[in-house]
């Protein structure tokens, strides 16, 4: 039913050369959303504050601001705060996922230090129209229906997505294993959103694709373990939109984006009498040239504009940041080796951030063996929140600087019908000028400081075992990630001594998934486990969880059905990712889809 | 002898029953009703009775700590959009007006004349007492999730003398919830008198918040308490009371660049320790023998002490920075 995948981001932006990569299957996970999907499919550690909560990323030992999120080629993070909430992407408006880790500050400018996920849409005219809805119901109340439509042939197309959500999220929980059951409250979320995409192919070579995503969510914001009530809700609302013009020649790509994405976050606590409303607007434009003047080389250069403009009322006033960034990328390609160096010169607000150059290269020594090597400087802007935010807000702050380096092997052998893969990645990056608010001699107050420096390094594996069958196939597949990121530098307030583990970054990440498809039907368990971590005011223990998803899809003649059920946290452990802040005991999910398609043009504008 | 030590400890409670005493209620600042004033102007302090409230206020990002003065009445909204109230509904007694003690770090209460401050009527803020009681998003509610962690929300005052901090101190449980048996866990709601007599002479109060719930952030516990009826006796000038003859004279005073520090010997090396009105230590240094100059044009406006120590002994001098 979903239209087969076209990245319309550019190859040496978001693959670039050295650099490891997941491929991350949505599959059964199109009801849930990005983070449900990650922190079971990923080496990603999602500090995830509770289901339907807030959920943010640490990547390769960074921060929630140091990984990127973007889509269809456009980052997502906000101005104010810098960072994506994981758990506002539904992944039914997502067709391809990819996680690019280390850092790709050349490509994405700020914000990608520790990595970046990669959300893309398919491209181009759809052939036929379909309809599918669905729906689907589970634990505390969960509640979906969705509905998809695809309409389109010869130059015209358009597809429209839907959904529906809302739960009550009204699980049990232990706060400690040895305290009684209680029952969360206050915790219910109503959401929807649309995405709205047309496709007009312009000429043999042209296409141009509008794409509005819509969304708002309602929450409400339950009370930590130590909290007896909370009456806090936060509204979300965005609306996103991407007009994207490709022309695609025989050694010349061009590519133009234009956006605007609008956010506003409505924090409402009545107990308190607090309400705080926090709005901006982003302007994108962008202008990108790929040339490819023979088979080995590749060149490719991006100018980008950005005008982001946010205000909330501990600004006092509306805050502006202007942006004026030039991609370049050089690729050469051998017979078993490629190449890439790339560089990001960026002016924010006036001032020339320093370059942030990279250079990664592989190597097929072996038929089945690729040894990989990749030096990147990234850099993190200061927030609008950091300059503005009244008390503490800083505007001489700089940006962070990282450098960082790293080196794998990757190991794939196919035999038969087995297939074999291996990958071992060692990383090491030192962040300096690290932002960190912090409390100053004689201040009342906690101000953003350029005060931290941050050793993070780590090794990274992933394994890959599979085995076609008569009509399917089995699979096992994981990864262990190790994350060593150390506070280099003693901090008086917040209390940090020189060496320590950041907060919230587990030392040990693992996880593994044995997949079974025959036919049309798929059955899959994951299981994850993540080391303790030090939080804010006690260690959080580590956890094991385990989940189970099985789907089936059929066909008859034109109409098509799929129904899916999942399983998650099997083991019904009792766990927190963030301190006190609980997570749900064992728990499911069912859905059902039906689905007409006509494949023949429905649009007779040919 | 014993007749003489005997004679003199009579005079001393003479005196002590004798001297002035004075209260400080605040009405005297006239605040309109219902209103919080947390910024103490260029002065740095709110003057009341015998005592000065040192206070720092940041314009830029209408910020302040230390002590403020409120006369605002609810006591029953919780949070930080209710910094001003005390849980009392009102001041002391049936007074209005009382003060507000917000700050991080320790800080300090300054008697204009030296003296034996007898007492304070001390409670928590609407705020604080809300945040023990059922927790909040940053704090954890007292007790915790079991309902028996043994919290507590301490205030400790000591004395400063001639820049000596007392050996003695008085400890006021803001809440307890350290009884074996949790029924007699309590958070104070109520004006409570603090005796405060039997730590002696000051010329200032030193001021400490501690707290069980503690996180890499500092006392996750709003650092808020109330004071009202700050009373003092003194000043005592006995000739038998011990008493300093030399002293370091600090000009000019208030000053905006620099003062001059003329110590009581003039052939004596000597270092300076400056704290600002929350009691921080802002700057430190040595001093040339006899007088010496501190450039603090660089200091935000403010009351500041300056500890110098000579010989041994330690002198201590207030200045305003404008």
């Amino acid at each position: 039913m979903l239209p087969s995948v076209e990245v319309v981001g550019s190859p040496l932006r978001a693959r670039p050369a050295g650099a490891a990569f997941d491929t991350v299957a949505i599959g059964p996970y199109r009801s849930g959303n990005l983070a449900d999907m990650l922190s079971q499919k990923s080496g990603i550690y999602i500090k995830s504050y509770g289901l339907g909560s807030l959920a943010t990323t640490a990547m390769r030992g960074g921060g929630a601001a140091q990984t990127a999120v973007v889509w269809n080629g456009l980052p997502l993070q906000g101005p104010m705060l810098g960072l994506v909430d994981l758990s506002l992407v539904p992944l039914l408006f997502v067709d391809n996922a990819a996680v690019q880790y280390g850092s790709n500050g050349a490509a994405w400018g700020s914000g990608a230090v520790g990595g970046a996920i990669l959300l893309d849409n398919a491209s181009g005219v759809p052939d036929g129209c379909s309809a599918e809805v669905g729906a689907g119901v589970g634990s505390f109340g969960w509640q979906q229906q969705t509905l998809a439509l695809r309409y389109g042939g010869g130059r015209l197309g358009s597809t429209t997505r839907l959904f529906r959500e809302q739960a009550d999220n009204d699980f049990t929980f232990r706060a400690r294993p040895d305290l009684p059951e209680r029952r969360q409250q206050h915790a219910a979320l109503h959401q929807q959103g649309v995405l709205q995409e047309f496709f007009w192919r312009a000429g043999p070579k042209q296409t141009l694709t509008l794409r509005t995503w819509l969304q708002h969510t309602a929450r409400e914001i339950p009370p930590t373990t130590v909290q007896n009530a909370s009456q806090a809700t936060q509204n979300d609302g965005f609306a996103r939109t991407a007009l994207h013009w490709k022309r695609a020649g025989k050694t010349w790509i061009w590519q133009a984006r234009a956006a605007y994405f609008a956010e506003k976050i409505r924090y409402s606590d009545p107990t308190i009498r607090l309400m705080s409303d926090s709005r901006f607007g982003i302007w994108t434009g962008e202008v990108e040239a790929d040339w490819a003047p023979g088979a080995r080389t590749r060149l490719q250069g991006a100018l980008t504009q950005t005008h982001a403009r946010a205000n909330t009322p501990a600004y006092g006033e509306a805050r502006a940041q202007h942006r004026t960034a030039l991609f370049t990328a050089f690729s050469r390609t051998g017979k078993r080796w490629r190449a890439q160096l790339d560089n990001r010169l960026e002016v924010a607000d006036g001032a020339l951030v320093p370059p942030t150059p990279s250079l990664g290269g592989a190597w097929d020594a072996l038929p089945y063996l690729t040894l990989k090597a990749r030096v990147a400087r990234s850099y993190r802007l200061p927030t609008l929140n950091d300059r503005y935010w009244r008390p503490g807000g800083n505007p001489d702050l700089l940006p962070e600087d990282a450098w960082s380096r790293e080196a794998g092997v990757l190991l794939r052998r196919q035999r038969g019908p087995w297939r074999f893969a291996y990958s071992l990645t060692g990383y090491d990056r030192r962040l300096r000028n690290s932002i960190l608010w912090a409390q100053q001699t004689g201040q009342p107050f906690f101000s953003p400081q350029n005060i931290a420096e941050v050793h993070s390094r780590g090794l990274e594996q992933r394994f890959d075992v599979a085995r076609t069958l008569q009509g399917g196939q089995v699979s096992i597949a994981g990864g262990h990630d190790l994350a060593r990121s150390t506070n280099e530098r003693a901090i008086a307030r917040p209390m940090i001594a020189a060496g320590t583990q950041l907060f919230y970054v587990p030392l040990h990440r693992a996880y593994a998934e044995i997949a079974v498809r025959h036919k049309a039907l798929q059955v899959g368990a994951q299981q994850q486990f993540t080391s303790g971590v030090i939080g804010l005011n006690e260690p959080v223990p580590a956890f094991t969880t385990g989940s189970l998803h099985l789907q089936y899809t059929g066909a008859v003649g034109s109409y098509s059905g799929r129904m899916f059920a999942r399983m998650e946290n099997l083991w019904d452990a009792s766990y927190q990712v963030i301190e006190r802040r609980p997570m749900p005991g064992r728990h499911f999910r069912i859905g059902i889809s039906v689905g007409y398609a006509h494949l023949k043009p429905c649009l007779s504008n040919t | 002898m014993k007749r003489i030590l005997l004679f003199s400890i009579a005079l001393l409670i003479q005196l002590a029953l004798t001297a002035q005493k004075v209260v400080a209620g605040f009405e005297d600042l006239g605040l309109p009703p219902n209103t919080f004033s947390r910024d103490a102007g260029t002065a740095g302090y709110f003057s009341s009775g015998n005592v000065a409230l040192p206070n720092t206020y940041d314009p830029i990002f209408a910020s302040w700590s230390g002590w403020a003065i409120s006369n605002t009445t609810d006591a029953t909204t919780p949070g930080y959009t209710n910094e001003s109230s005390a849980i009392a509904g009102g001041g002391a007694e049936g007074s209005a007006a009382y003060a507000v003690h917000y700050q991080f770090g320790p800080s300090t209460l300054a008697l204009v004349q030296p003296g034996i401050v007898q007492g304070m009527y001390i409670t928590n803020s609407t705020y604080a007492y809300y945040s023990m009681r059922d927790g909040d998003a940053f704090a954890k509610r007292f007790g915790g999730a079991t309902g028996s962690d043994p919290d507590f929300f301490l205030l400790t005052i000591r004395t400063i003398r001639n820049g000596q901090v007392g050996a003695d101190s008085v400890n006021f449980y803001l809440a307890d919830y350290r009884f074996a048996n949790h029924a007699q866990d309590y958070i104070v709601g109520n004006w409570v008198w603090v005796d405060l007599s039997a730590l002696g002479e000051a010329d200032q109060l030193l001021l400490t918040l501690s707290s069980s719930d503690v996180g890499v952030f500092g006392i996750n516990t709003p650092t808020y308490f109330c004071a009202d009826k700050i009373t003092t006796v003194g000043p005592l000038s006995a000739p038998t009371l011990p008493k300093t003859t030399m002293a370091v004279e600090v000009f000019p005073n208030p000053t905006t660049d620099y003062v001059t520090l003329r110590l009581p010997a003039a052939d004596v090396a000597a270092a300076v320790r400056l704290f600002d009105a929350q009691g921080v230590l802002v700057a430190e240094r040595t001093l040339a023998a006899g007088w010496d100059r501190l450039d603090v044009g660089a200091l935000p406006a403010g009351l500041y002490s300056a500890i110098v120590r000579q010989g041994g002994v330690a002198y201590s001098a207030r200045f305003v920075k404008r």
